[in-house]
């Protein structure tokens, strides 16, 4: 047979006369499954014009975003639940927010006003916690209970996690989230304080969080299990907690002493139970580390000290019976007031925090991976913004940003650059036109980028929610 | 005994083209492969590849003549060049060269390709097509490849609208 009058031949013919407006796509005519191949080559951008194309397209371009998914780290987004288990709906929306959240970050520093709602707390409280994804936001309230609230739906609406029987506590959590676990998870540690009681105060606790899934597996809930009730030894007031794997911190005092202790929570069975102890001057402030190792805030500076290091004790029964350690600080800086401490963010084999000293707002960048090597390029102070005073108040740090208060008494968001000194401030956001804050600088703050979403605490019990992902375009006039 | 390497194999398309190749060139296609495994006697009759015509035979059969002799993935390395696979769209300019064709054959191709299981070939492809999307408006994309927008007024307004944070930026 002769080769030209093959069909194949004869389509190729056709398709160089071509342009007749009926004449059919070949790219649309290729299977889904190499169409998707093809998707996969091509940035969110590009997807996101694809999907303007047609309805055939607009369908398969959602199964970009699993391929995407796939290929990143499933901490890039914090997704709930394994790739599989999320919709491709449900993808395409987190990507895209993610994405959006930096350029929405953009447009508020153009002077776009970020969407906002009203929550609020039936009970005071003054501990938020954002969790990564921005979906779950955690409180600690005075009567010792832990609220959440969805902030995915429209309704923000308050739901009991931990219930509280106490009143007027002081009531502070810590969160260690479970990166292993293919759905959510993570402990809780909660510390509850009275201070119209005397001695001993409330036991701490820790406890496992779950996401509850409904029948389609989209979780709908968060449940908690306590797994450990304990006392602090020798009582006092718990200033500090730090909560990683099986190892717990609590820095606590009792009359001038600050003493912070490491305990194996998981073993503690009795009291007099084994703990590590650190007692430099006023350690008010204690991060857990990957690696074994705590970092310390006190009087003198940073420290990072394997926990191997630390005397291991029993039984105190006075904060006079304590040794002081004096540790030699790897970083000096002005001592950072009590709340001023960021939360810390990790980062390729380090530890980012930030807080105000010196009147100014320094990011402290701490890598883990090498605490030993010399001299002690280990801990890293950068500065990041000059403040007029040191605010006792809350920071909060997600990625290359951090929500601070400033000295205009405005909250605002910076986007900073954490080596070497070299601090670019891209551009910040003043909050104060948009939020009716309350400029007391020790109320809560929390953000996250993953989401674009920043929660503001207000007076009683007030909180607003900003979310700055998909803003639109401001209409020039 | 003649070596594996310069066995001659029979191929036959669709349009009843007839191809002669060397049994290394050929397997290439681990389509191909697997059905030459399976055989254990000698056969003279041609394969028959009924998805192929010949002209796209001829062009594939130039790809894989050029990357004789190059490692096959196997299944094990699969996964982990599947995470850098997907990040590039850069070809070889060898590469760029053979898969520049009109849109008919580069289609053909890409088919074959996915027909006889050749998989860098299917990459050259799909790399092609995207390398041709990137960067252009959804009109742009439409007219290069006769899509026609099947779009409620409604609906594109929609997507126009959830697009909107993204637009240049």
């Amino acid at each position: 047979m002769p080769a030209v009058l093959s069909p194949s031949k004869s389509r190729t013919h056709r398709s160089q006369i071509t342009v007749k407006p009926h004449k059919e796509s070949r790219l649309l005519l290729l299977p889904a499954e190499l169409l998707s191949d093809i998707l996969k080559f091509l940035s969110w951008r590009d997807v996101m014009r694809v999907r303007l194309t047609c309805t055939h397209l607009r369908k398969l371009s959602k199964t970009a975003w699993r391929s995407i998914a796939c290929r990143e780290s499933r901490h890039t987004w914090w997704l709930e639940q394994p790739v599989d288990a999320h919709s491709e709906d449900e993808l395409e929306f987190l990507y895209l927010r993610r994405q959006s959240a930096e350029i929405g970050y953009t447009m508020m520093a153009n002077g776009a006003a970020p969407r906002q709602r009203t929550g609020f707390i039936p009970n005071l409280s003054n501990c938020f916690r954002l969790l990564p994804g921005g979906r779950w936001l955690l409180t600690a309230t005075d009567t010792g209970s832990v609220l959440y609230f969805d902030l995915d739906i429209p309704e923000v609406i308050a739901k009991v996690l931990i219930a509280g029987k106490s009143s007027r506590c002081a009531t502070f959590i810590t969160l260690d989230l479970d990166t292993t676990s293919p759905t959510l998870m993570f402990n809780l540690a909660l510390s509850k304080q009275n201070a119209y009681t005397t001695m001993p105060q409330e036991p701490l606790e820790v406890w496992q969080v779950n996401i509850v899934t409904e029948k389609t597996g989209r979780g709908i809930n968060l449940q908690a299990v306590c797994l450990k009730s304990f006392f602090v030894e020798p009582p006092g007031w718990v200033h500090s907690l730090s909560l990683l794997g099986g190892s717990l911190a609590y820095s606590h005092a009792g009359s001038d002493q600050l003493v912070t202790a490491v305990v194996s929570w998981t073993s503690i069975e009795a009291p007099n139970y084994s703990k590590r102890i650190f007692f430099p001057a006023h350690a008010e402030c204690t991060h857990l580390l990957p690696g074994d190792l705590l970092l310390s805030l006190c009087e003198d500076g940073a420290c990072v000290l394997p926990l191997s290091s630390l005397p291991e004790v029993k039984a105190i029964h006075s904060f006079d019976d304590i040794e002081r350690i004096v540790a030699a600080p790897i970083a000096a800086f002005g001592y950072p007031m009590h709340h001023a401490v960021s939360n810390s963010t990790f980062h390729e084999g380090s530890a980012r925090l930030v807080m105000y000293s010196d009147e100014a707002l320094r990011g402290l960048v701490v890598e883990y991976n090498n605490p030993e090597s010399k001299p002690n390029p280990g801990i890293q102070v950068v500065k990041l913004a000059d403040v007029s005073e040191d605010f006792d108040s809350q920071i909060s740090v997600s990625e290359d940003f951090i929500l601070a208060w400033d000295e205009n008494g405005g909250l605002v968001l910076r986007h900073v650059a954490w080596s070497d000194n070299q601090i670019v401030r891209i551009a910040s956001v003043c909050l104060d036109q948009s939020v009716p804050f309350c400029s007391l600088a020790e109320y809560a703050c929390v953000l996250d980028m993953t989401s674009g979403r920043i929660v503001v605490q207000q007076l009683a019990g007030k909180f607003t929610v900003l979310d700055f992902a998909f803003l639109e375009l401001q209409k020039v006039s | 005994m003649a070596a594996p390497a310069t066995q001659q194999i029979k191929i036959r398309c669709n349009d009843e083209k007839e191809f002669t190749v060397d049994r290394d060139v050929l397997e290439r296609s681990v389509l191909i492969k697997n059905m030459l495994e399976d055989v254990t006697e000698q056969q003279d009759a041609p394969i028959p590849l009924p998805n192929v015509s010949g002209p796209v035979m001829a062009k594939v059969l130039e790809y894989c003549t050029h990357h004789r002799g190059e490692p096959l993935p196997s299944a094990d390395t699969e996964q982990s060049q599947d995470e850098t696979r997907k990040r590039t769209t850069d070809i070889s300019e060898w590469d760029q060269k053979f898969i520049t064709v009109d849109q008919e054959m580069l289609f053909e191709i890409i088919l074959a390709a996915n027909y006889l299981d050749i998989k860098s070939l299917l990459d050259v492809g799909c790399k092609t097509v995207a390398n041709m999307i990137k960067g252009k408006t959804p009109e742009e994309i439409r007219k290069l490849f006769n899509i026609v927008n099947d779009f409620t007024p409604e609906e594109e307004a929609q997507i126009k609208k959830e697009n909107e944070w993204a637009e240049d930026r």
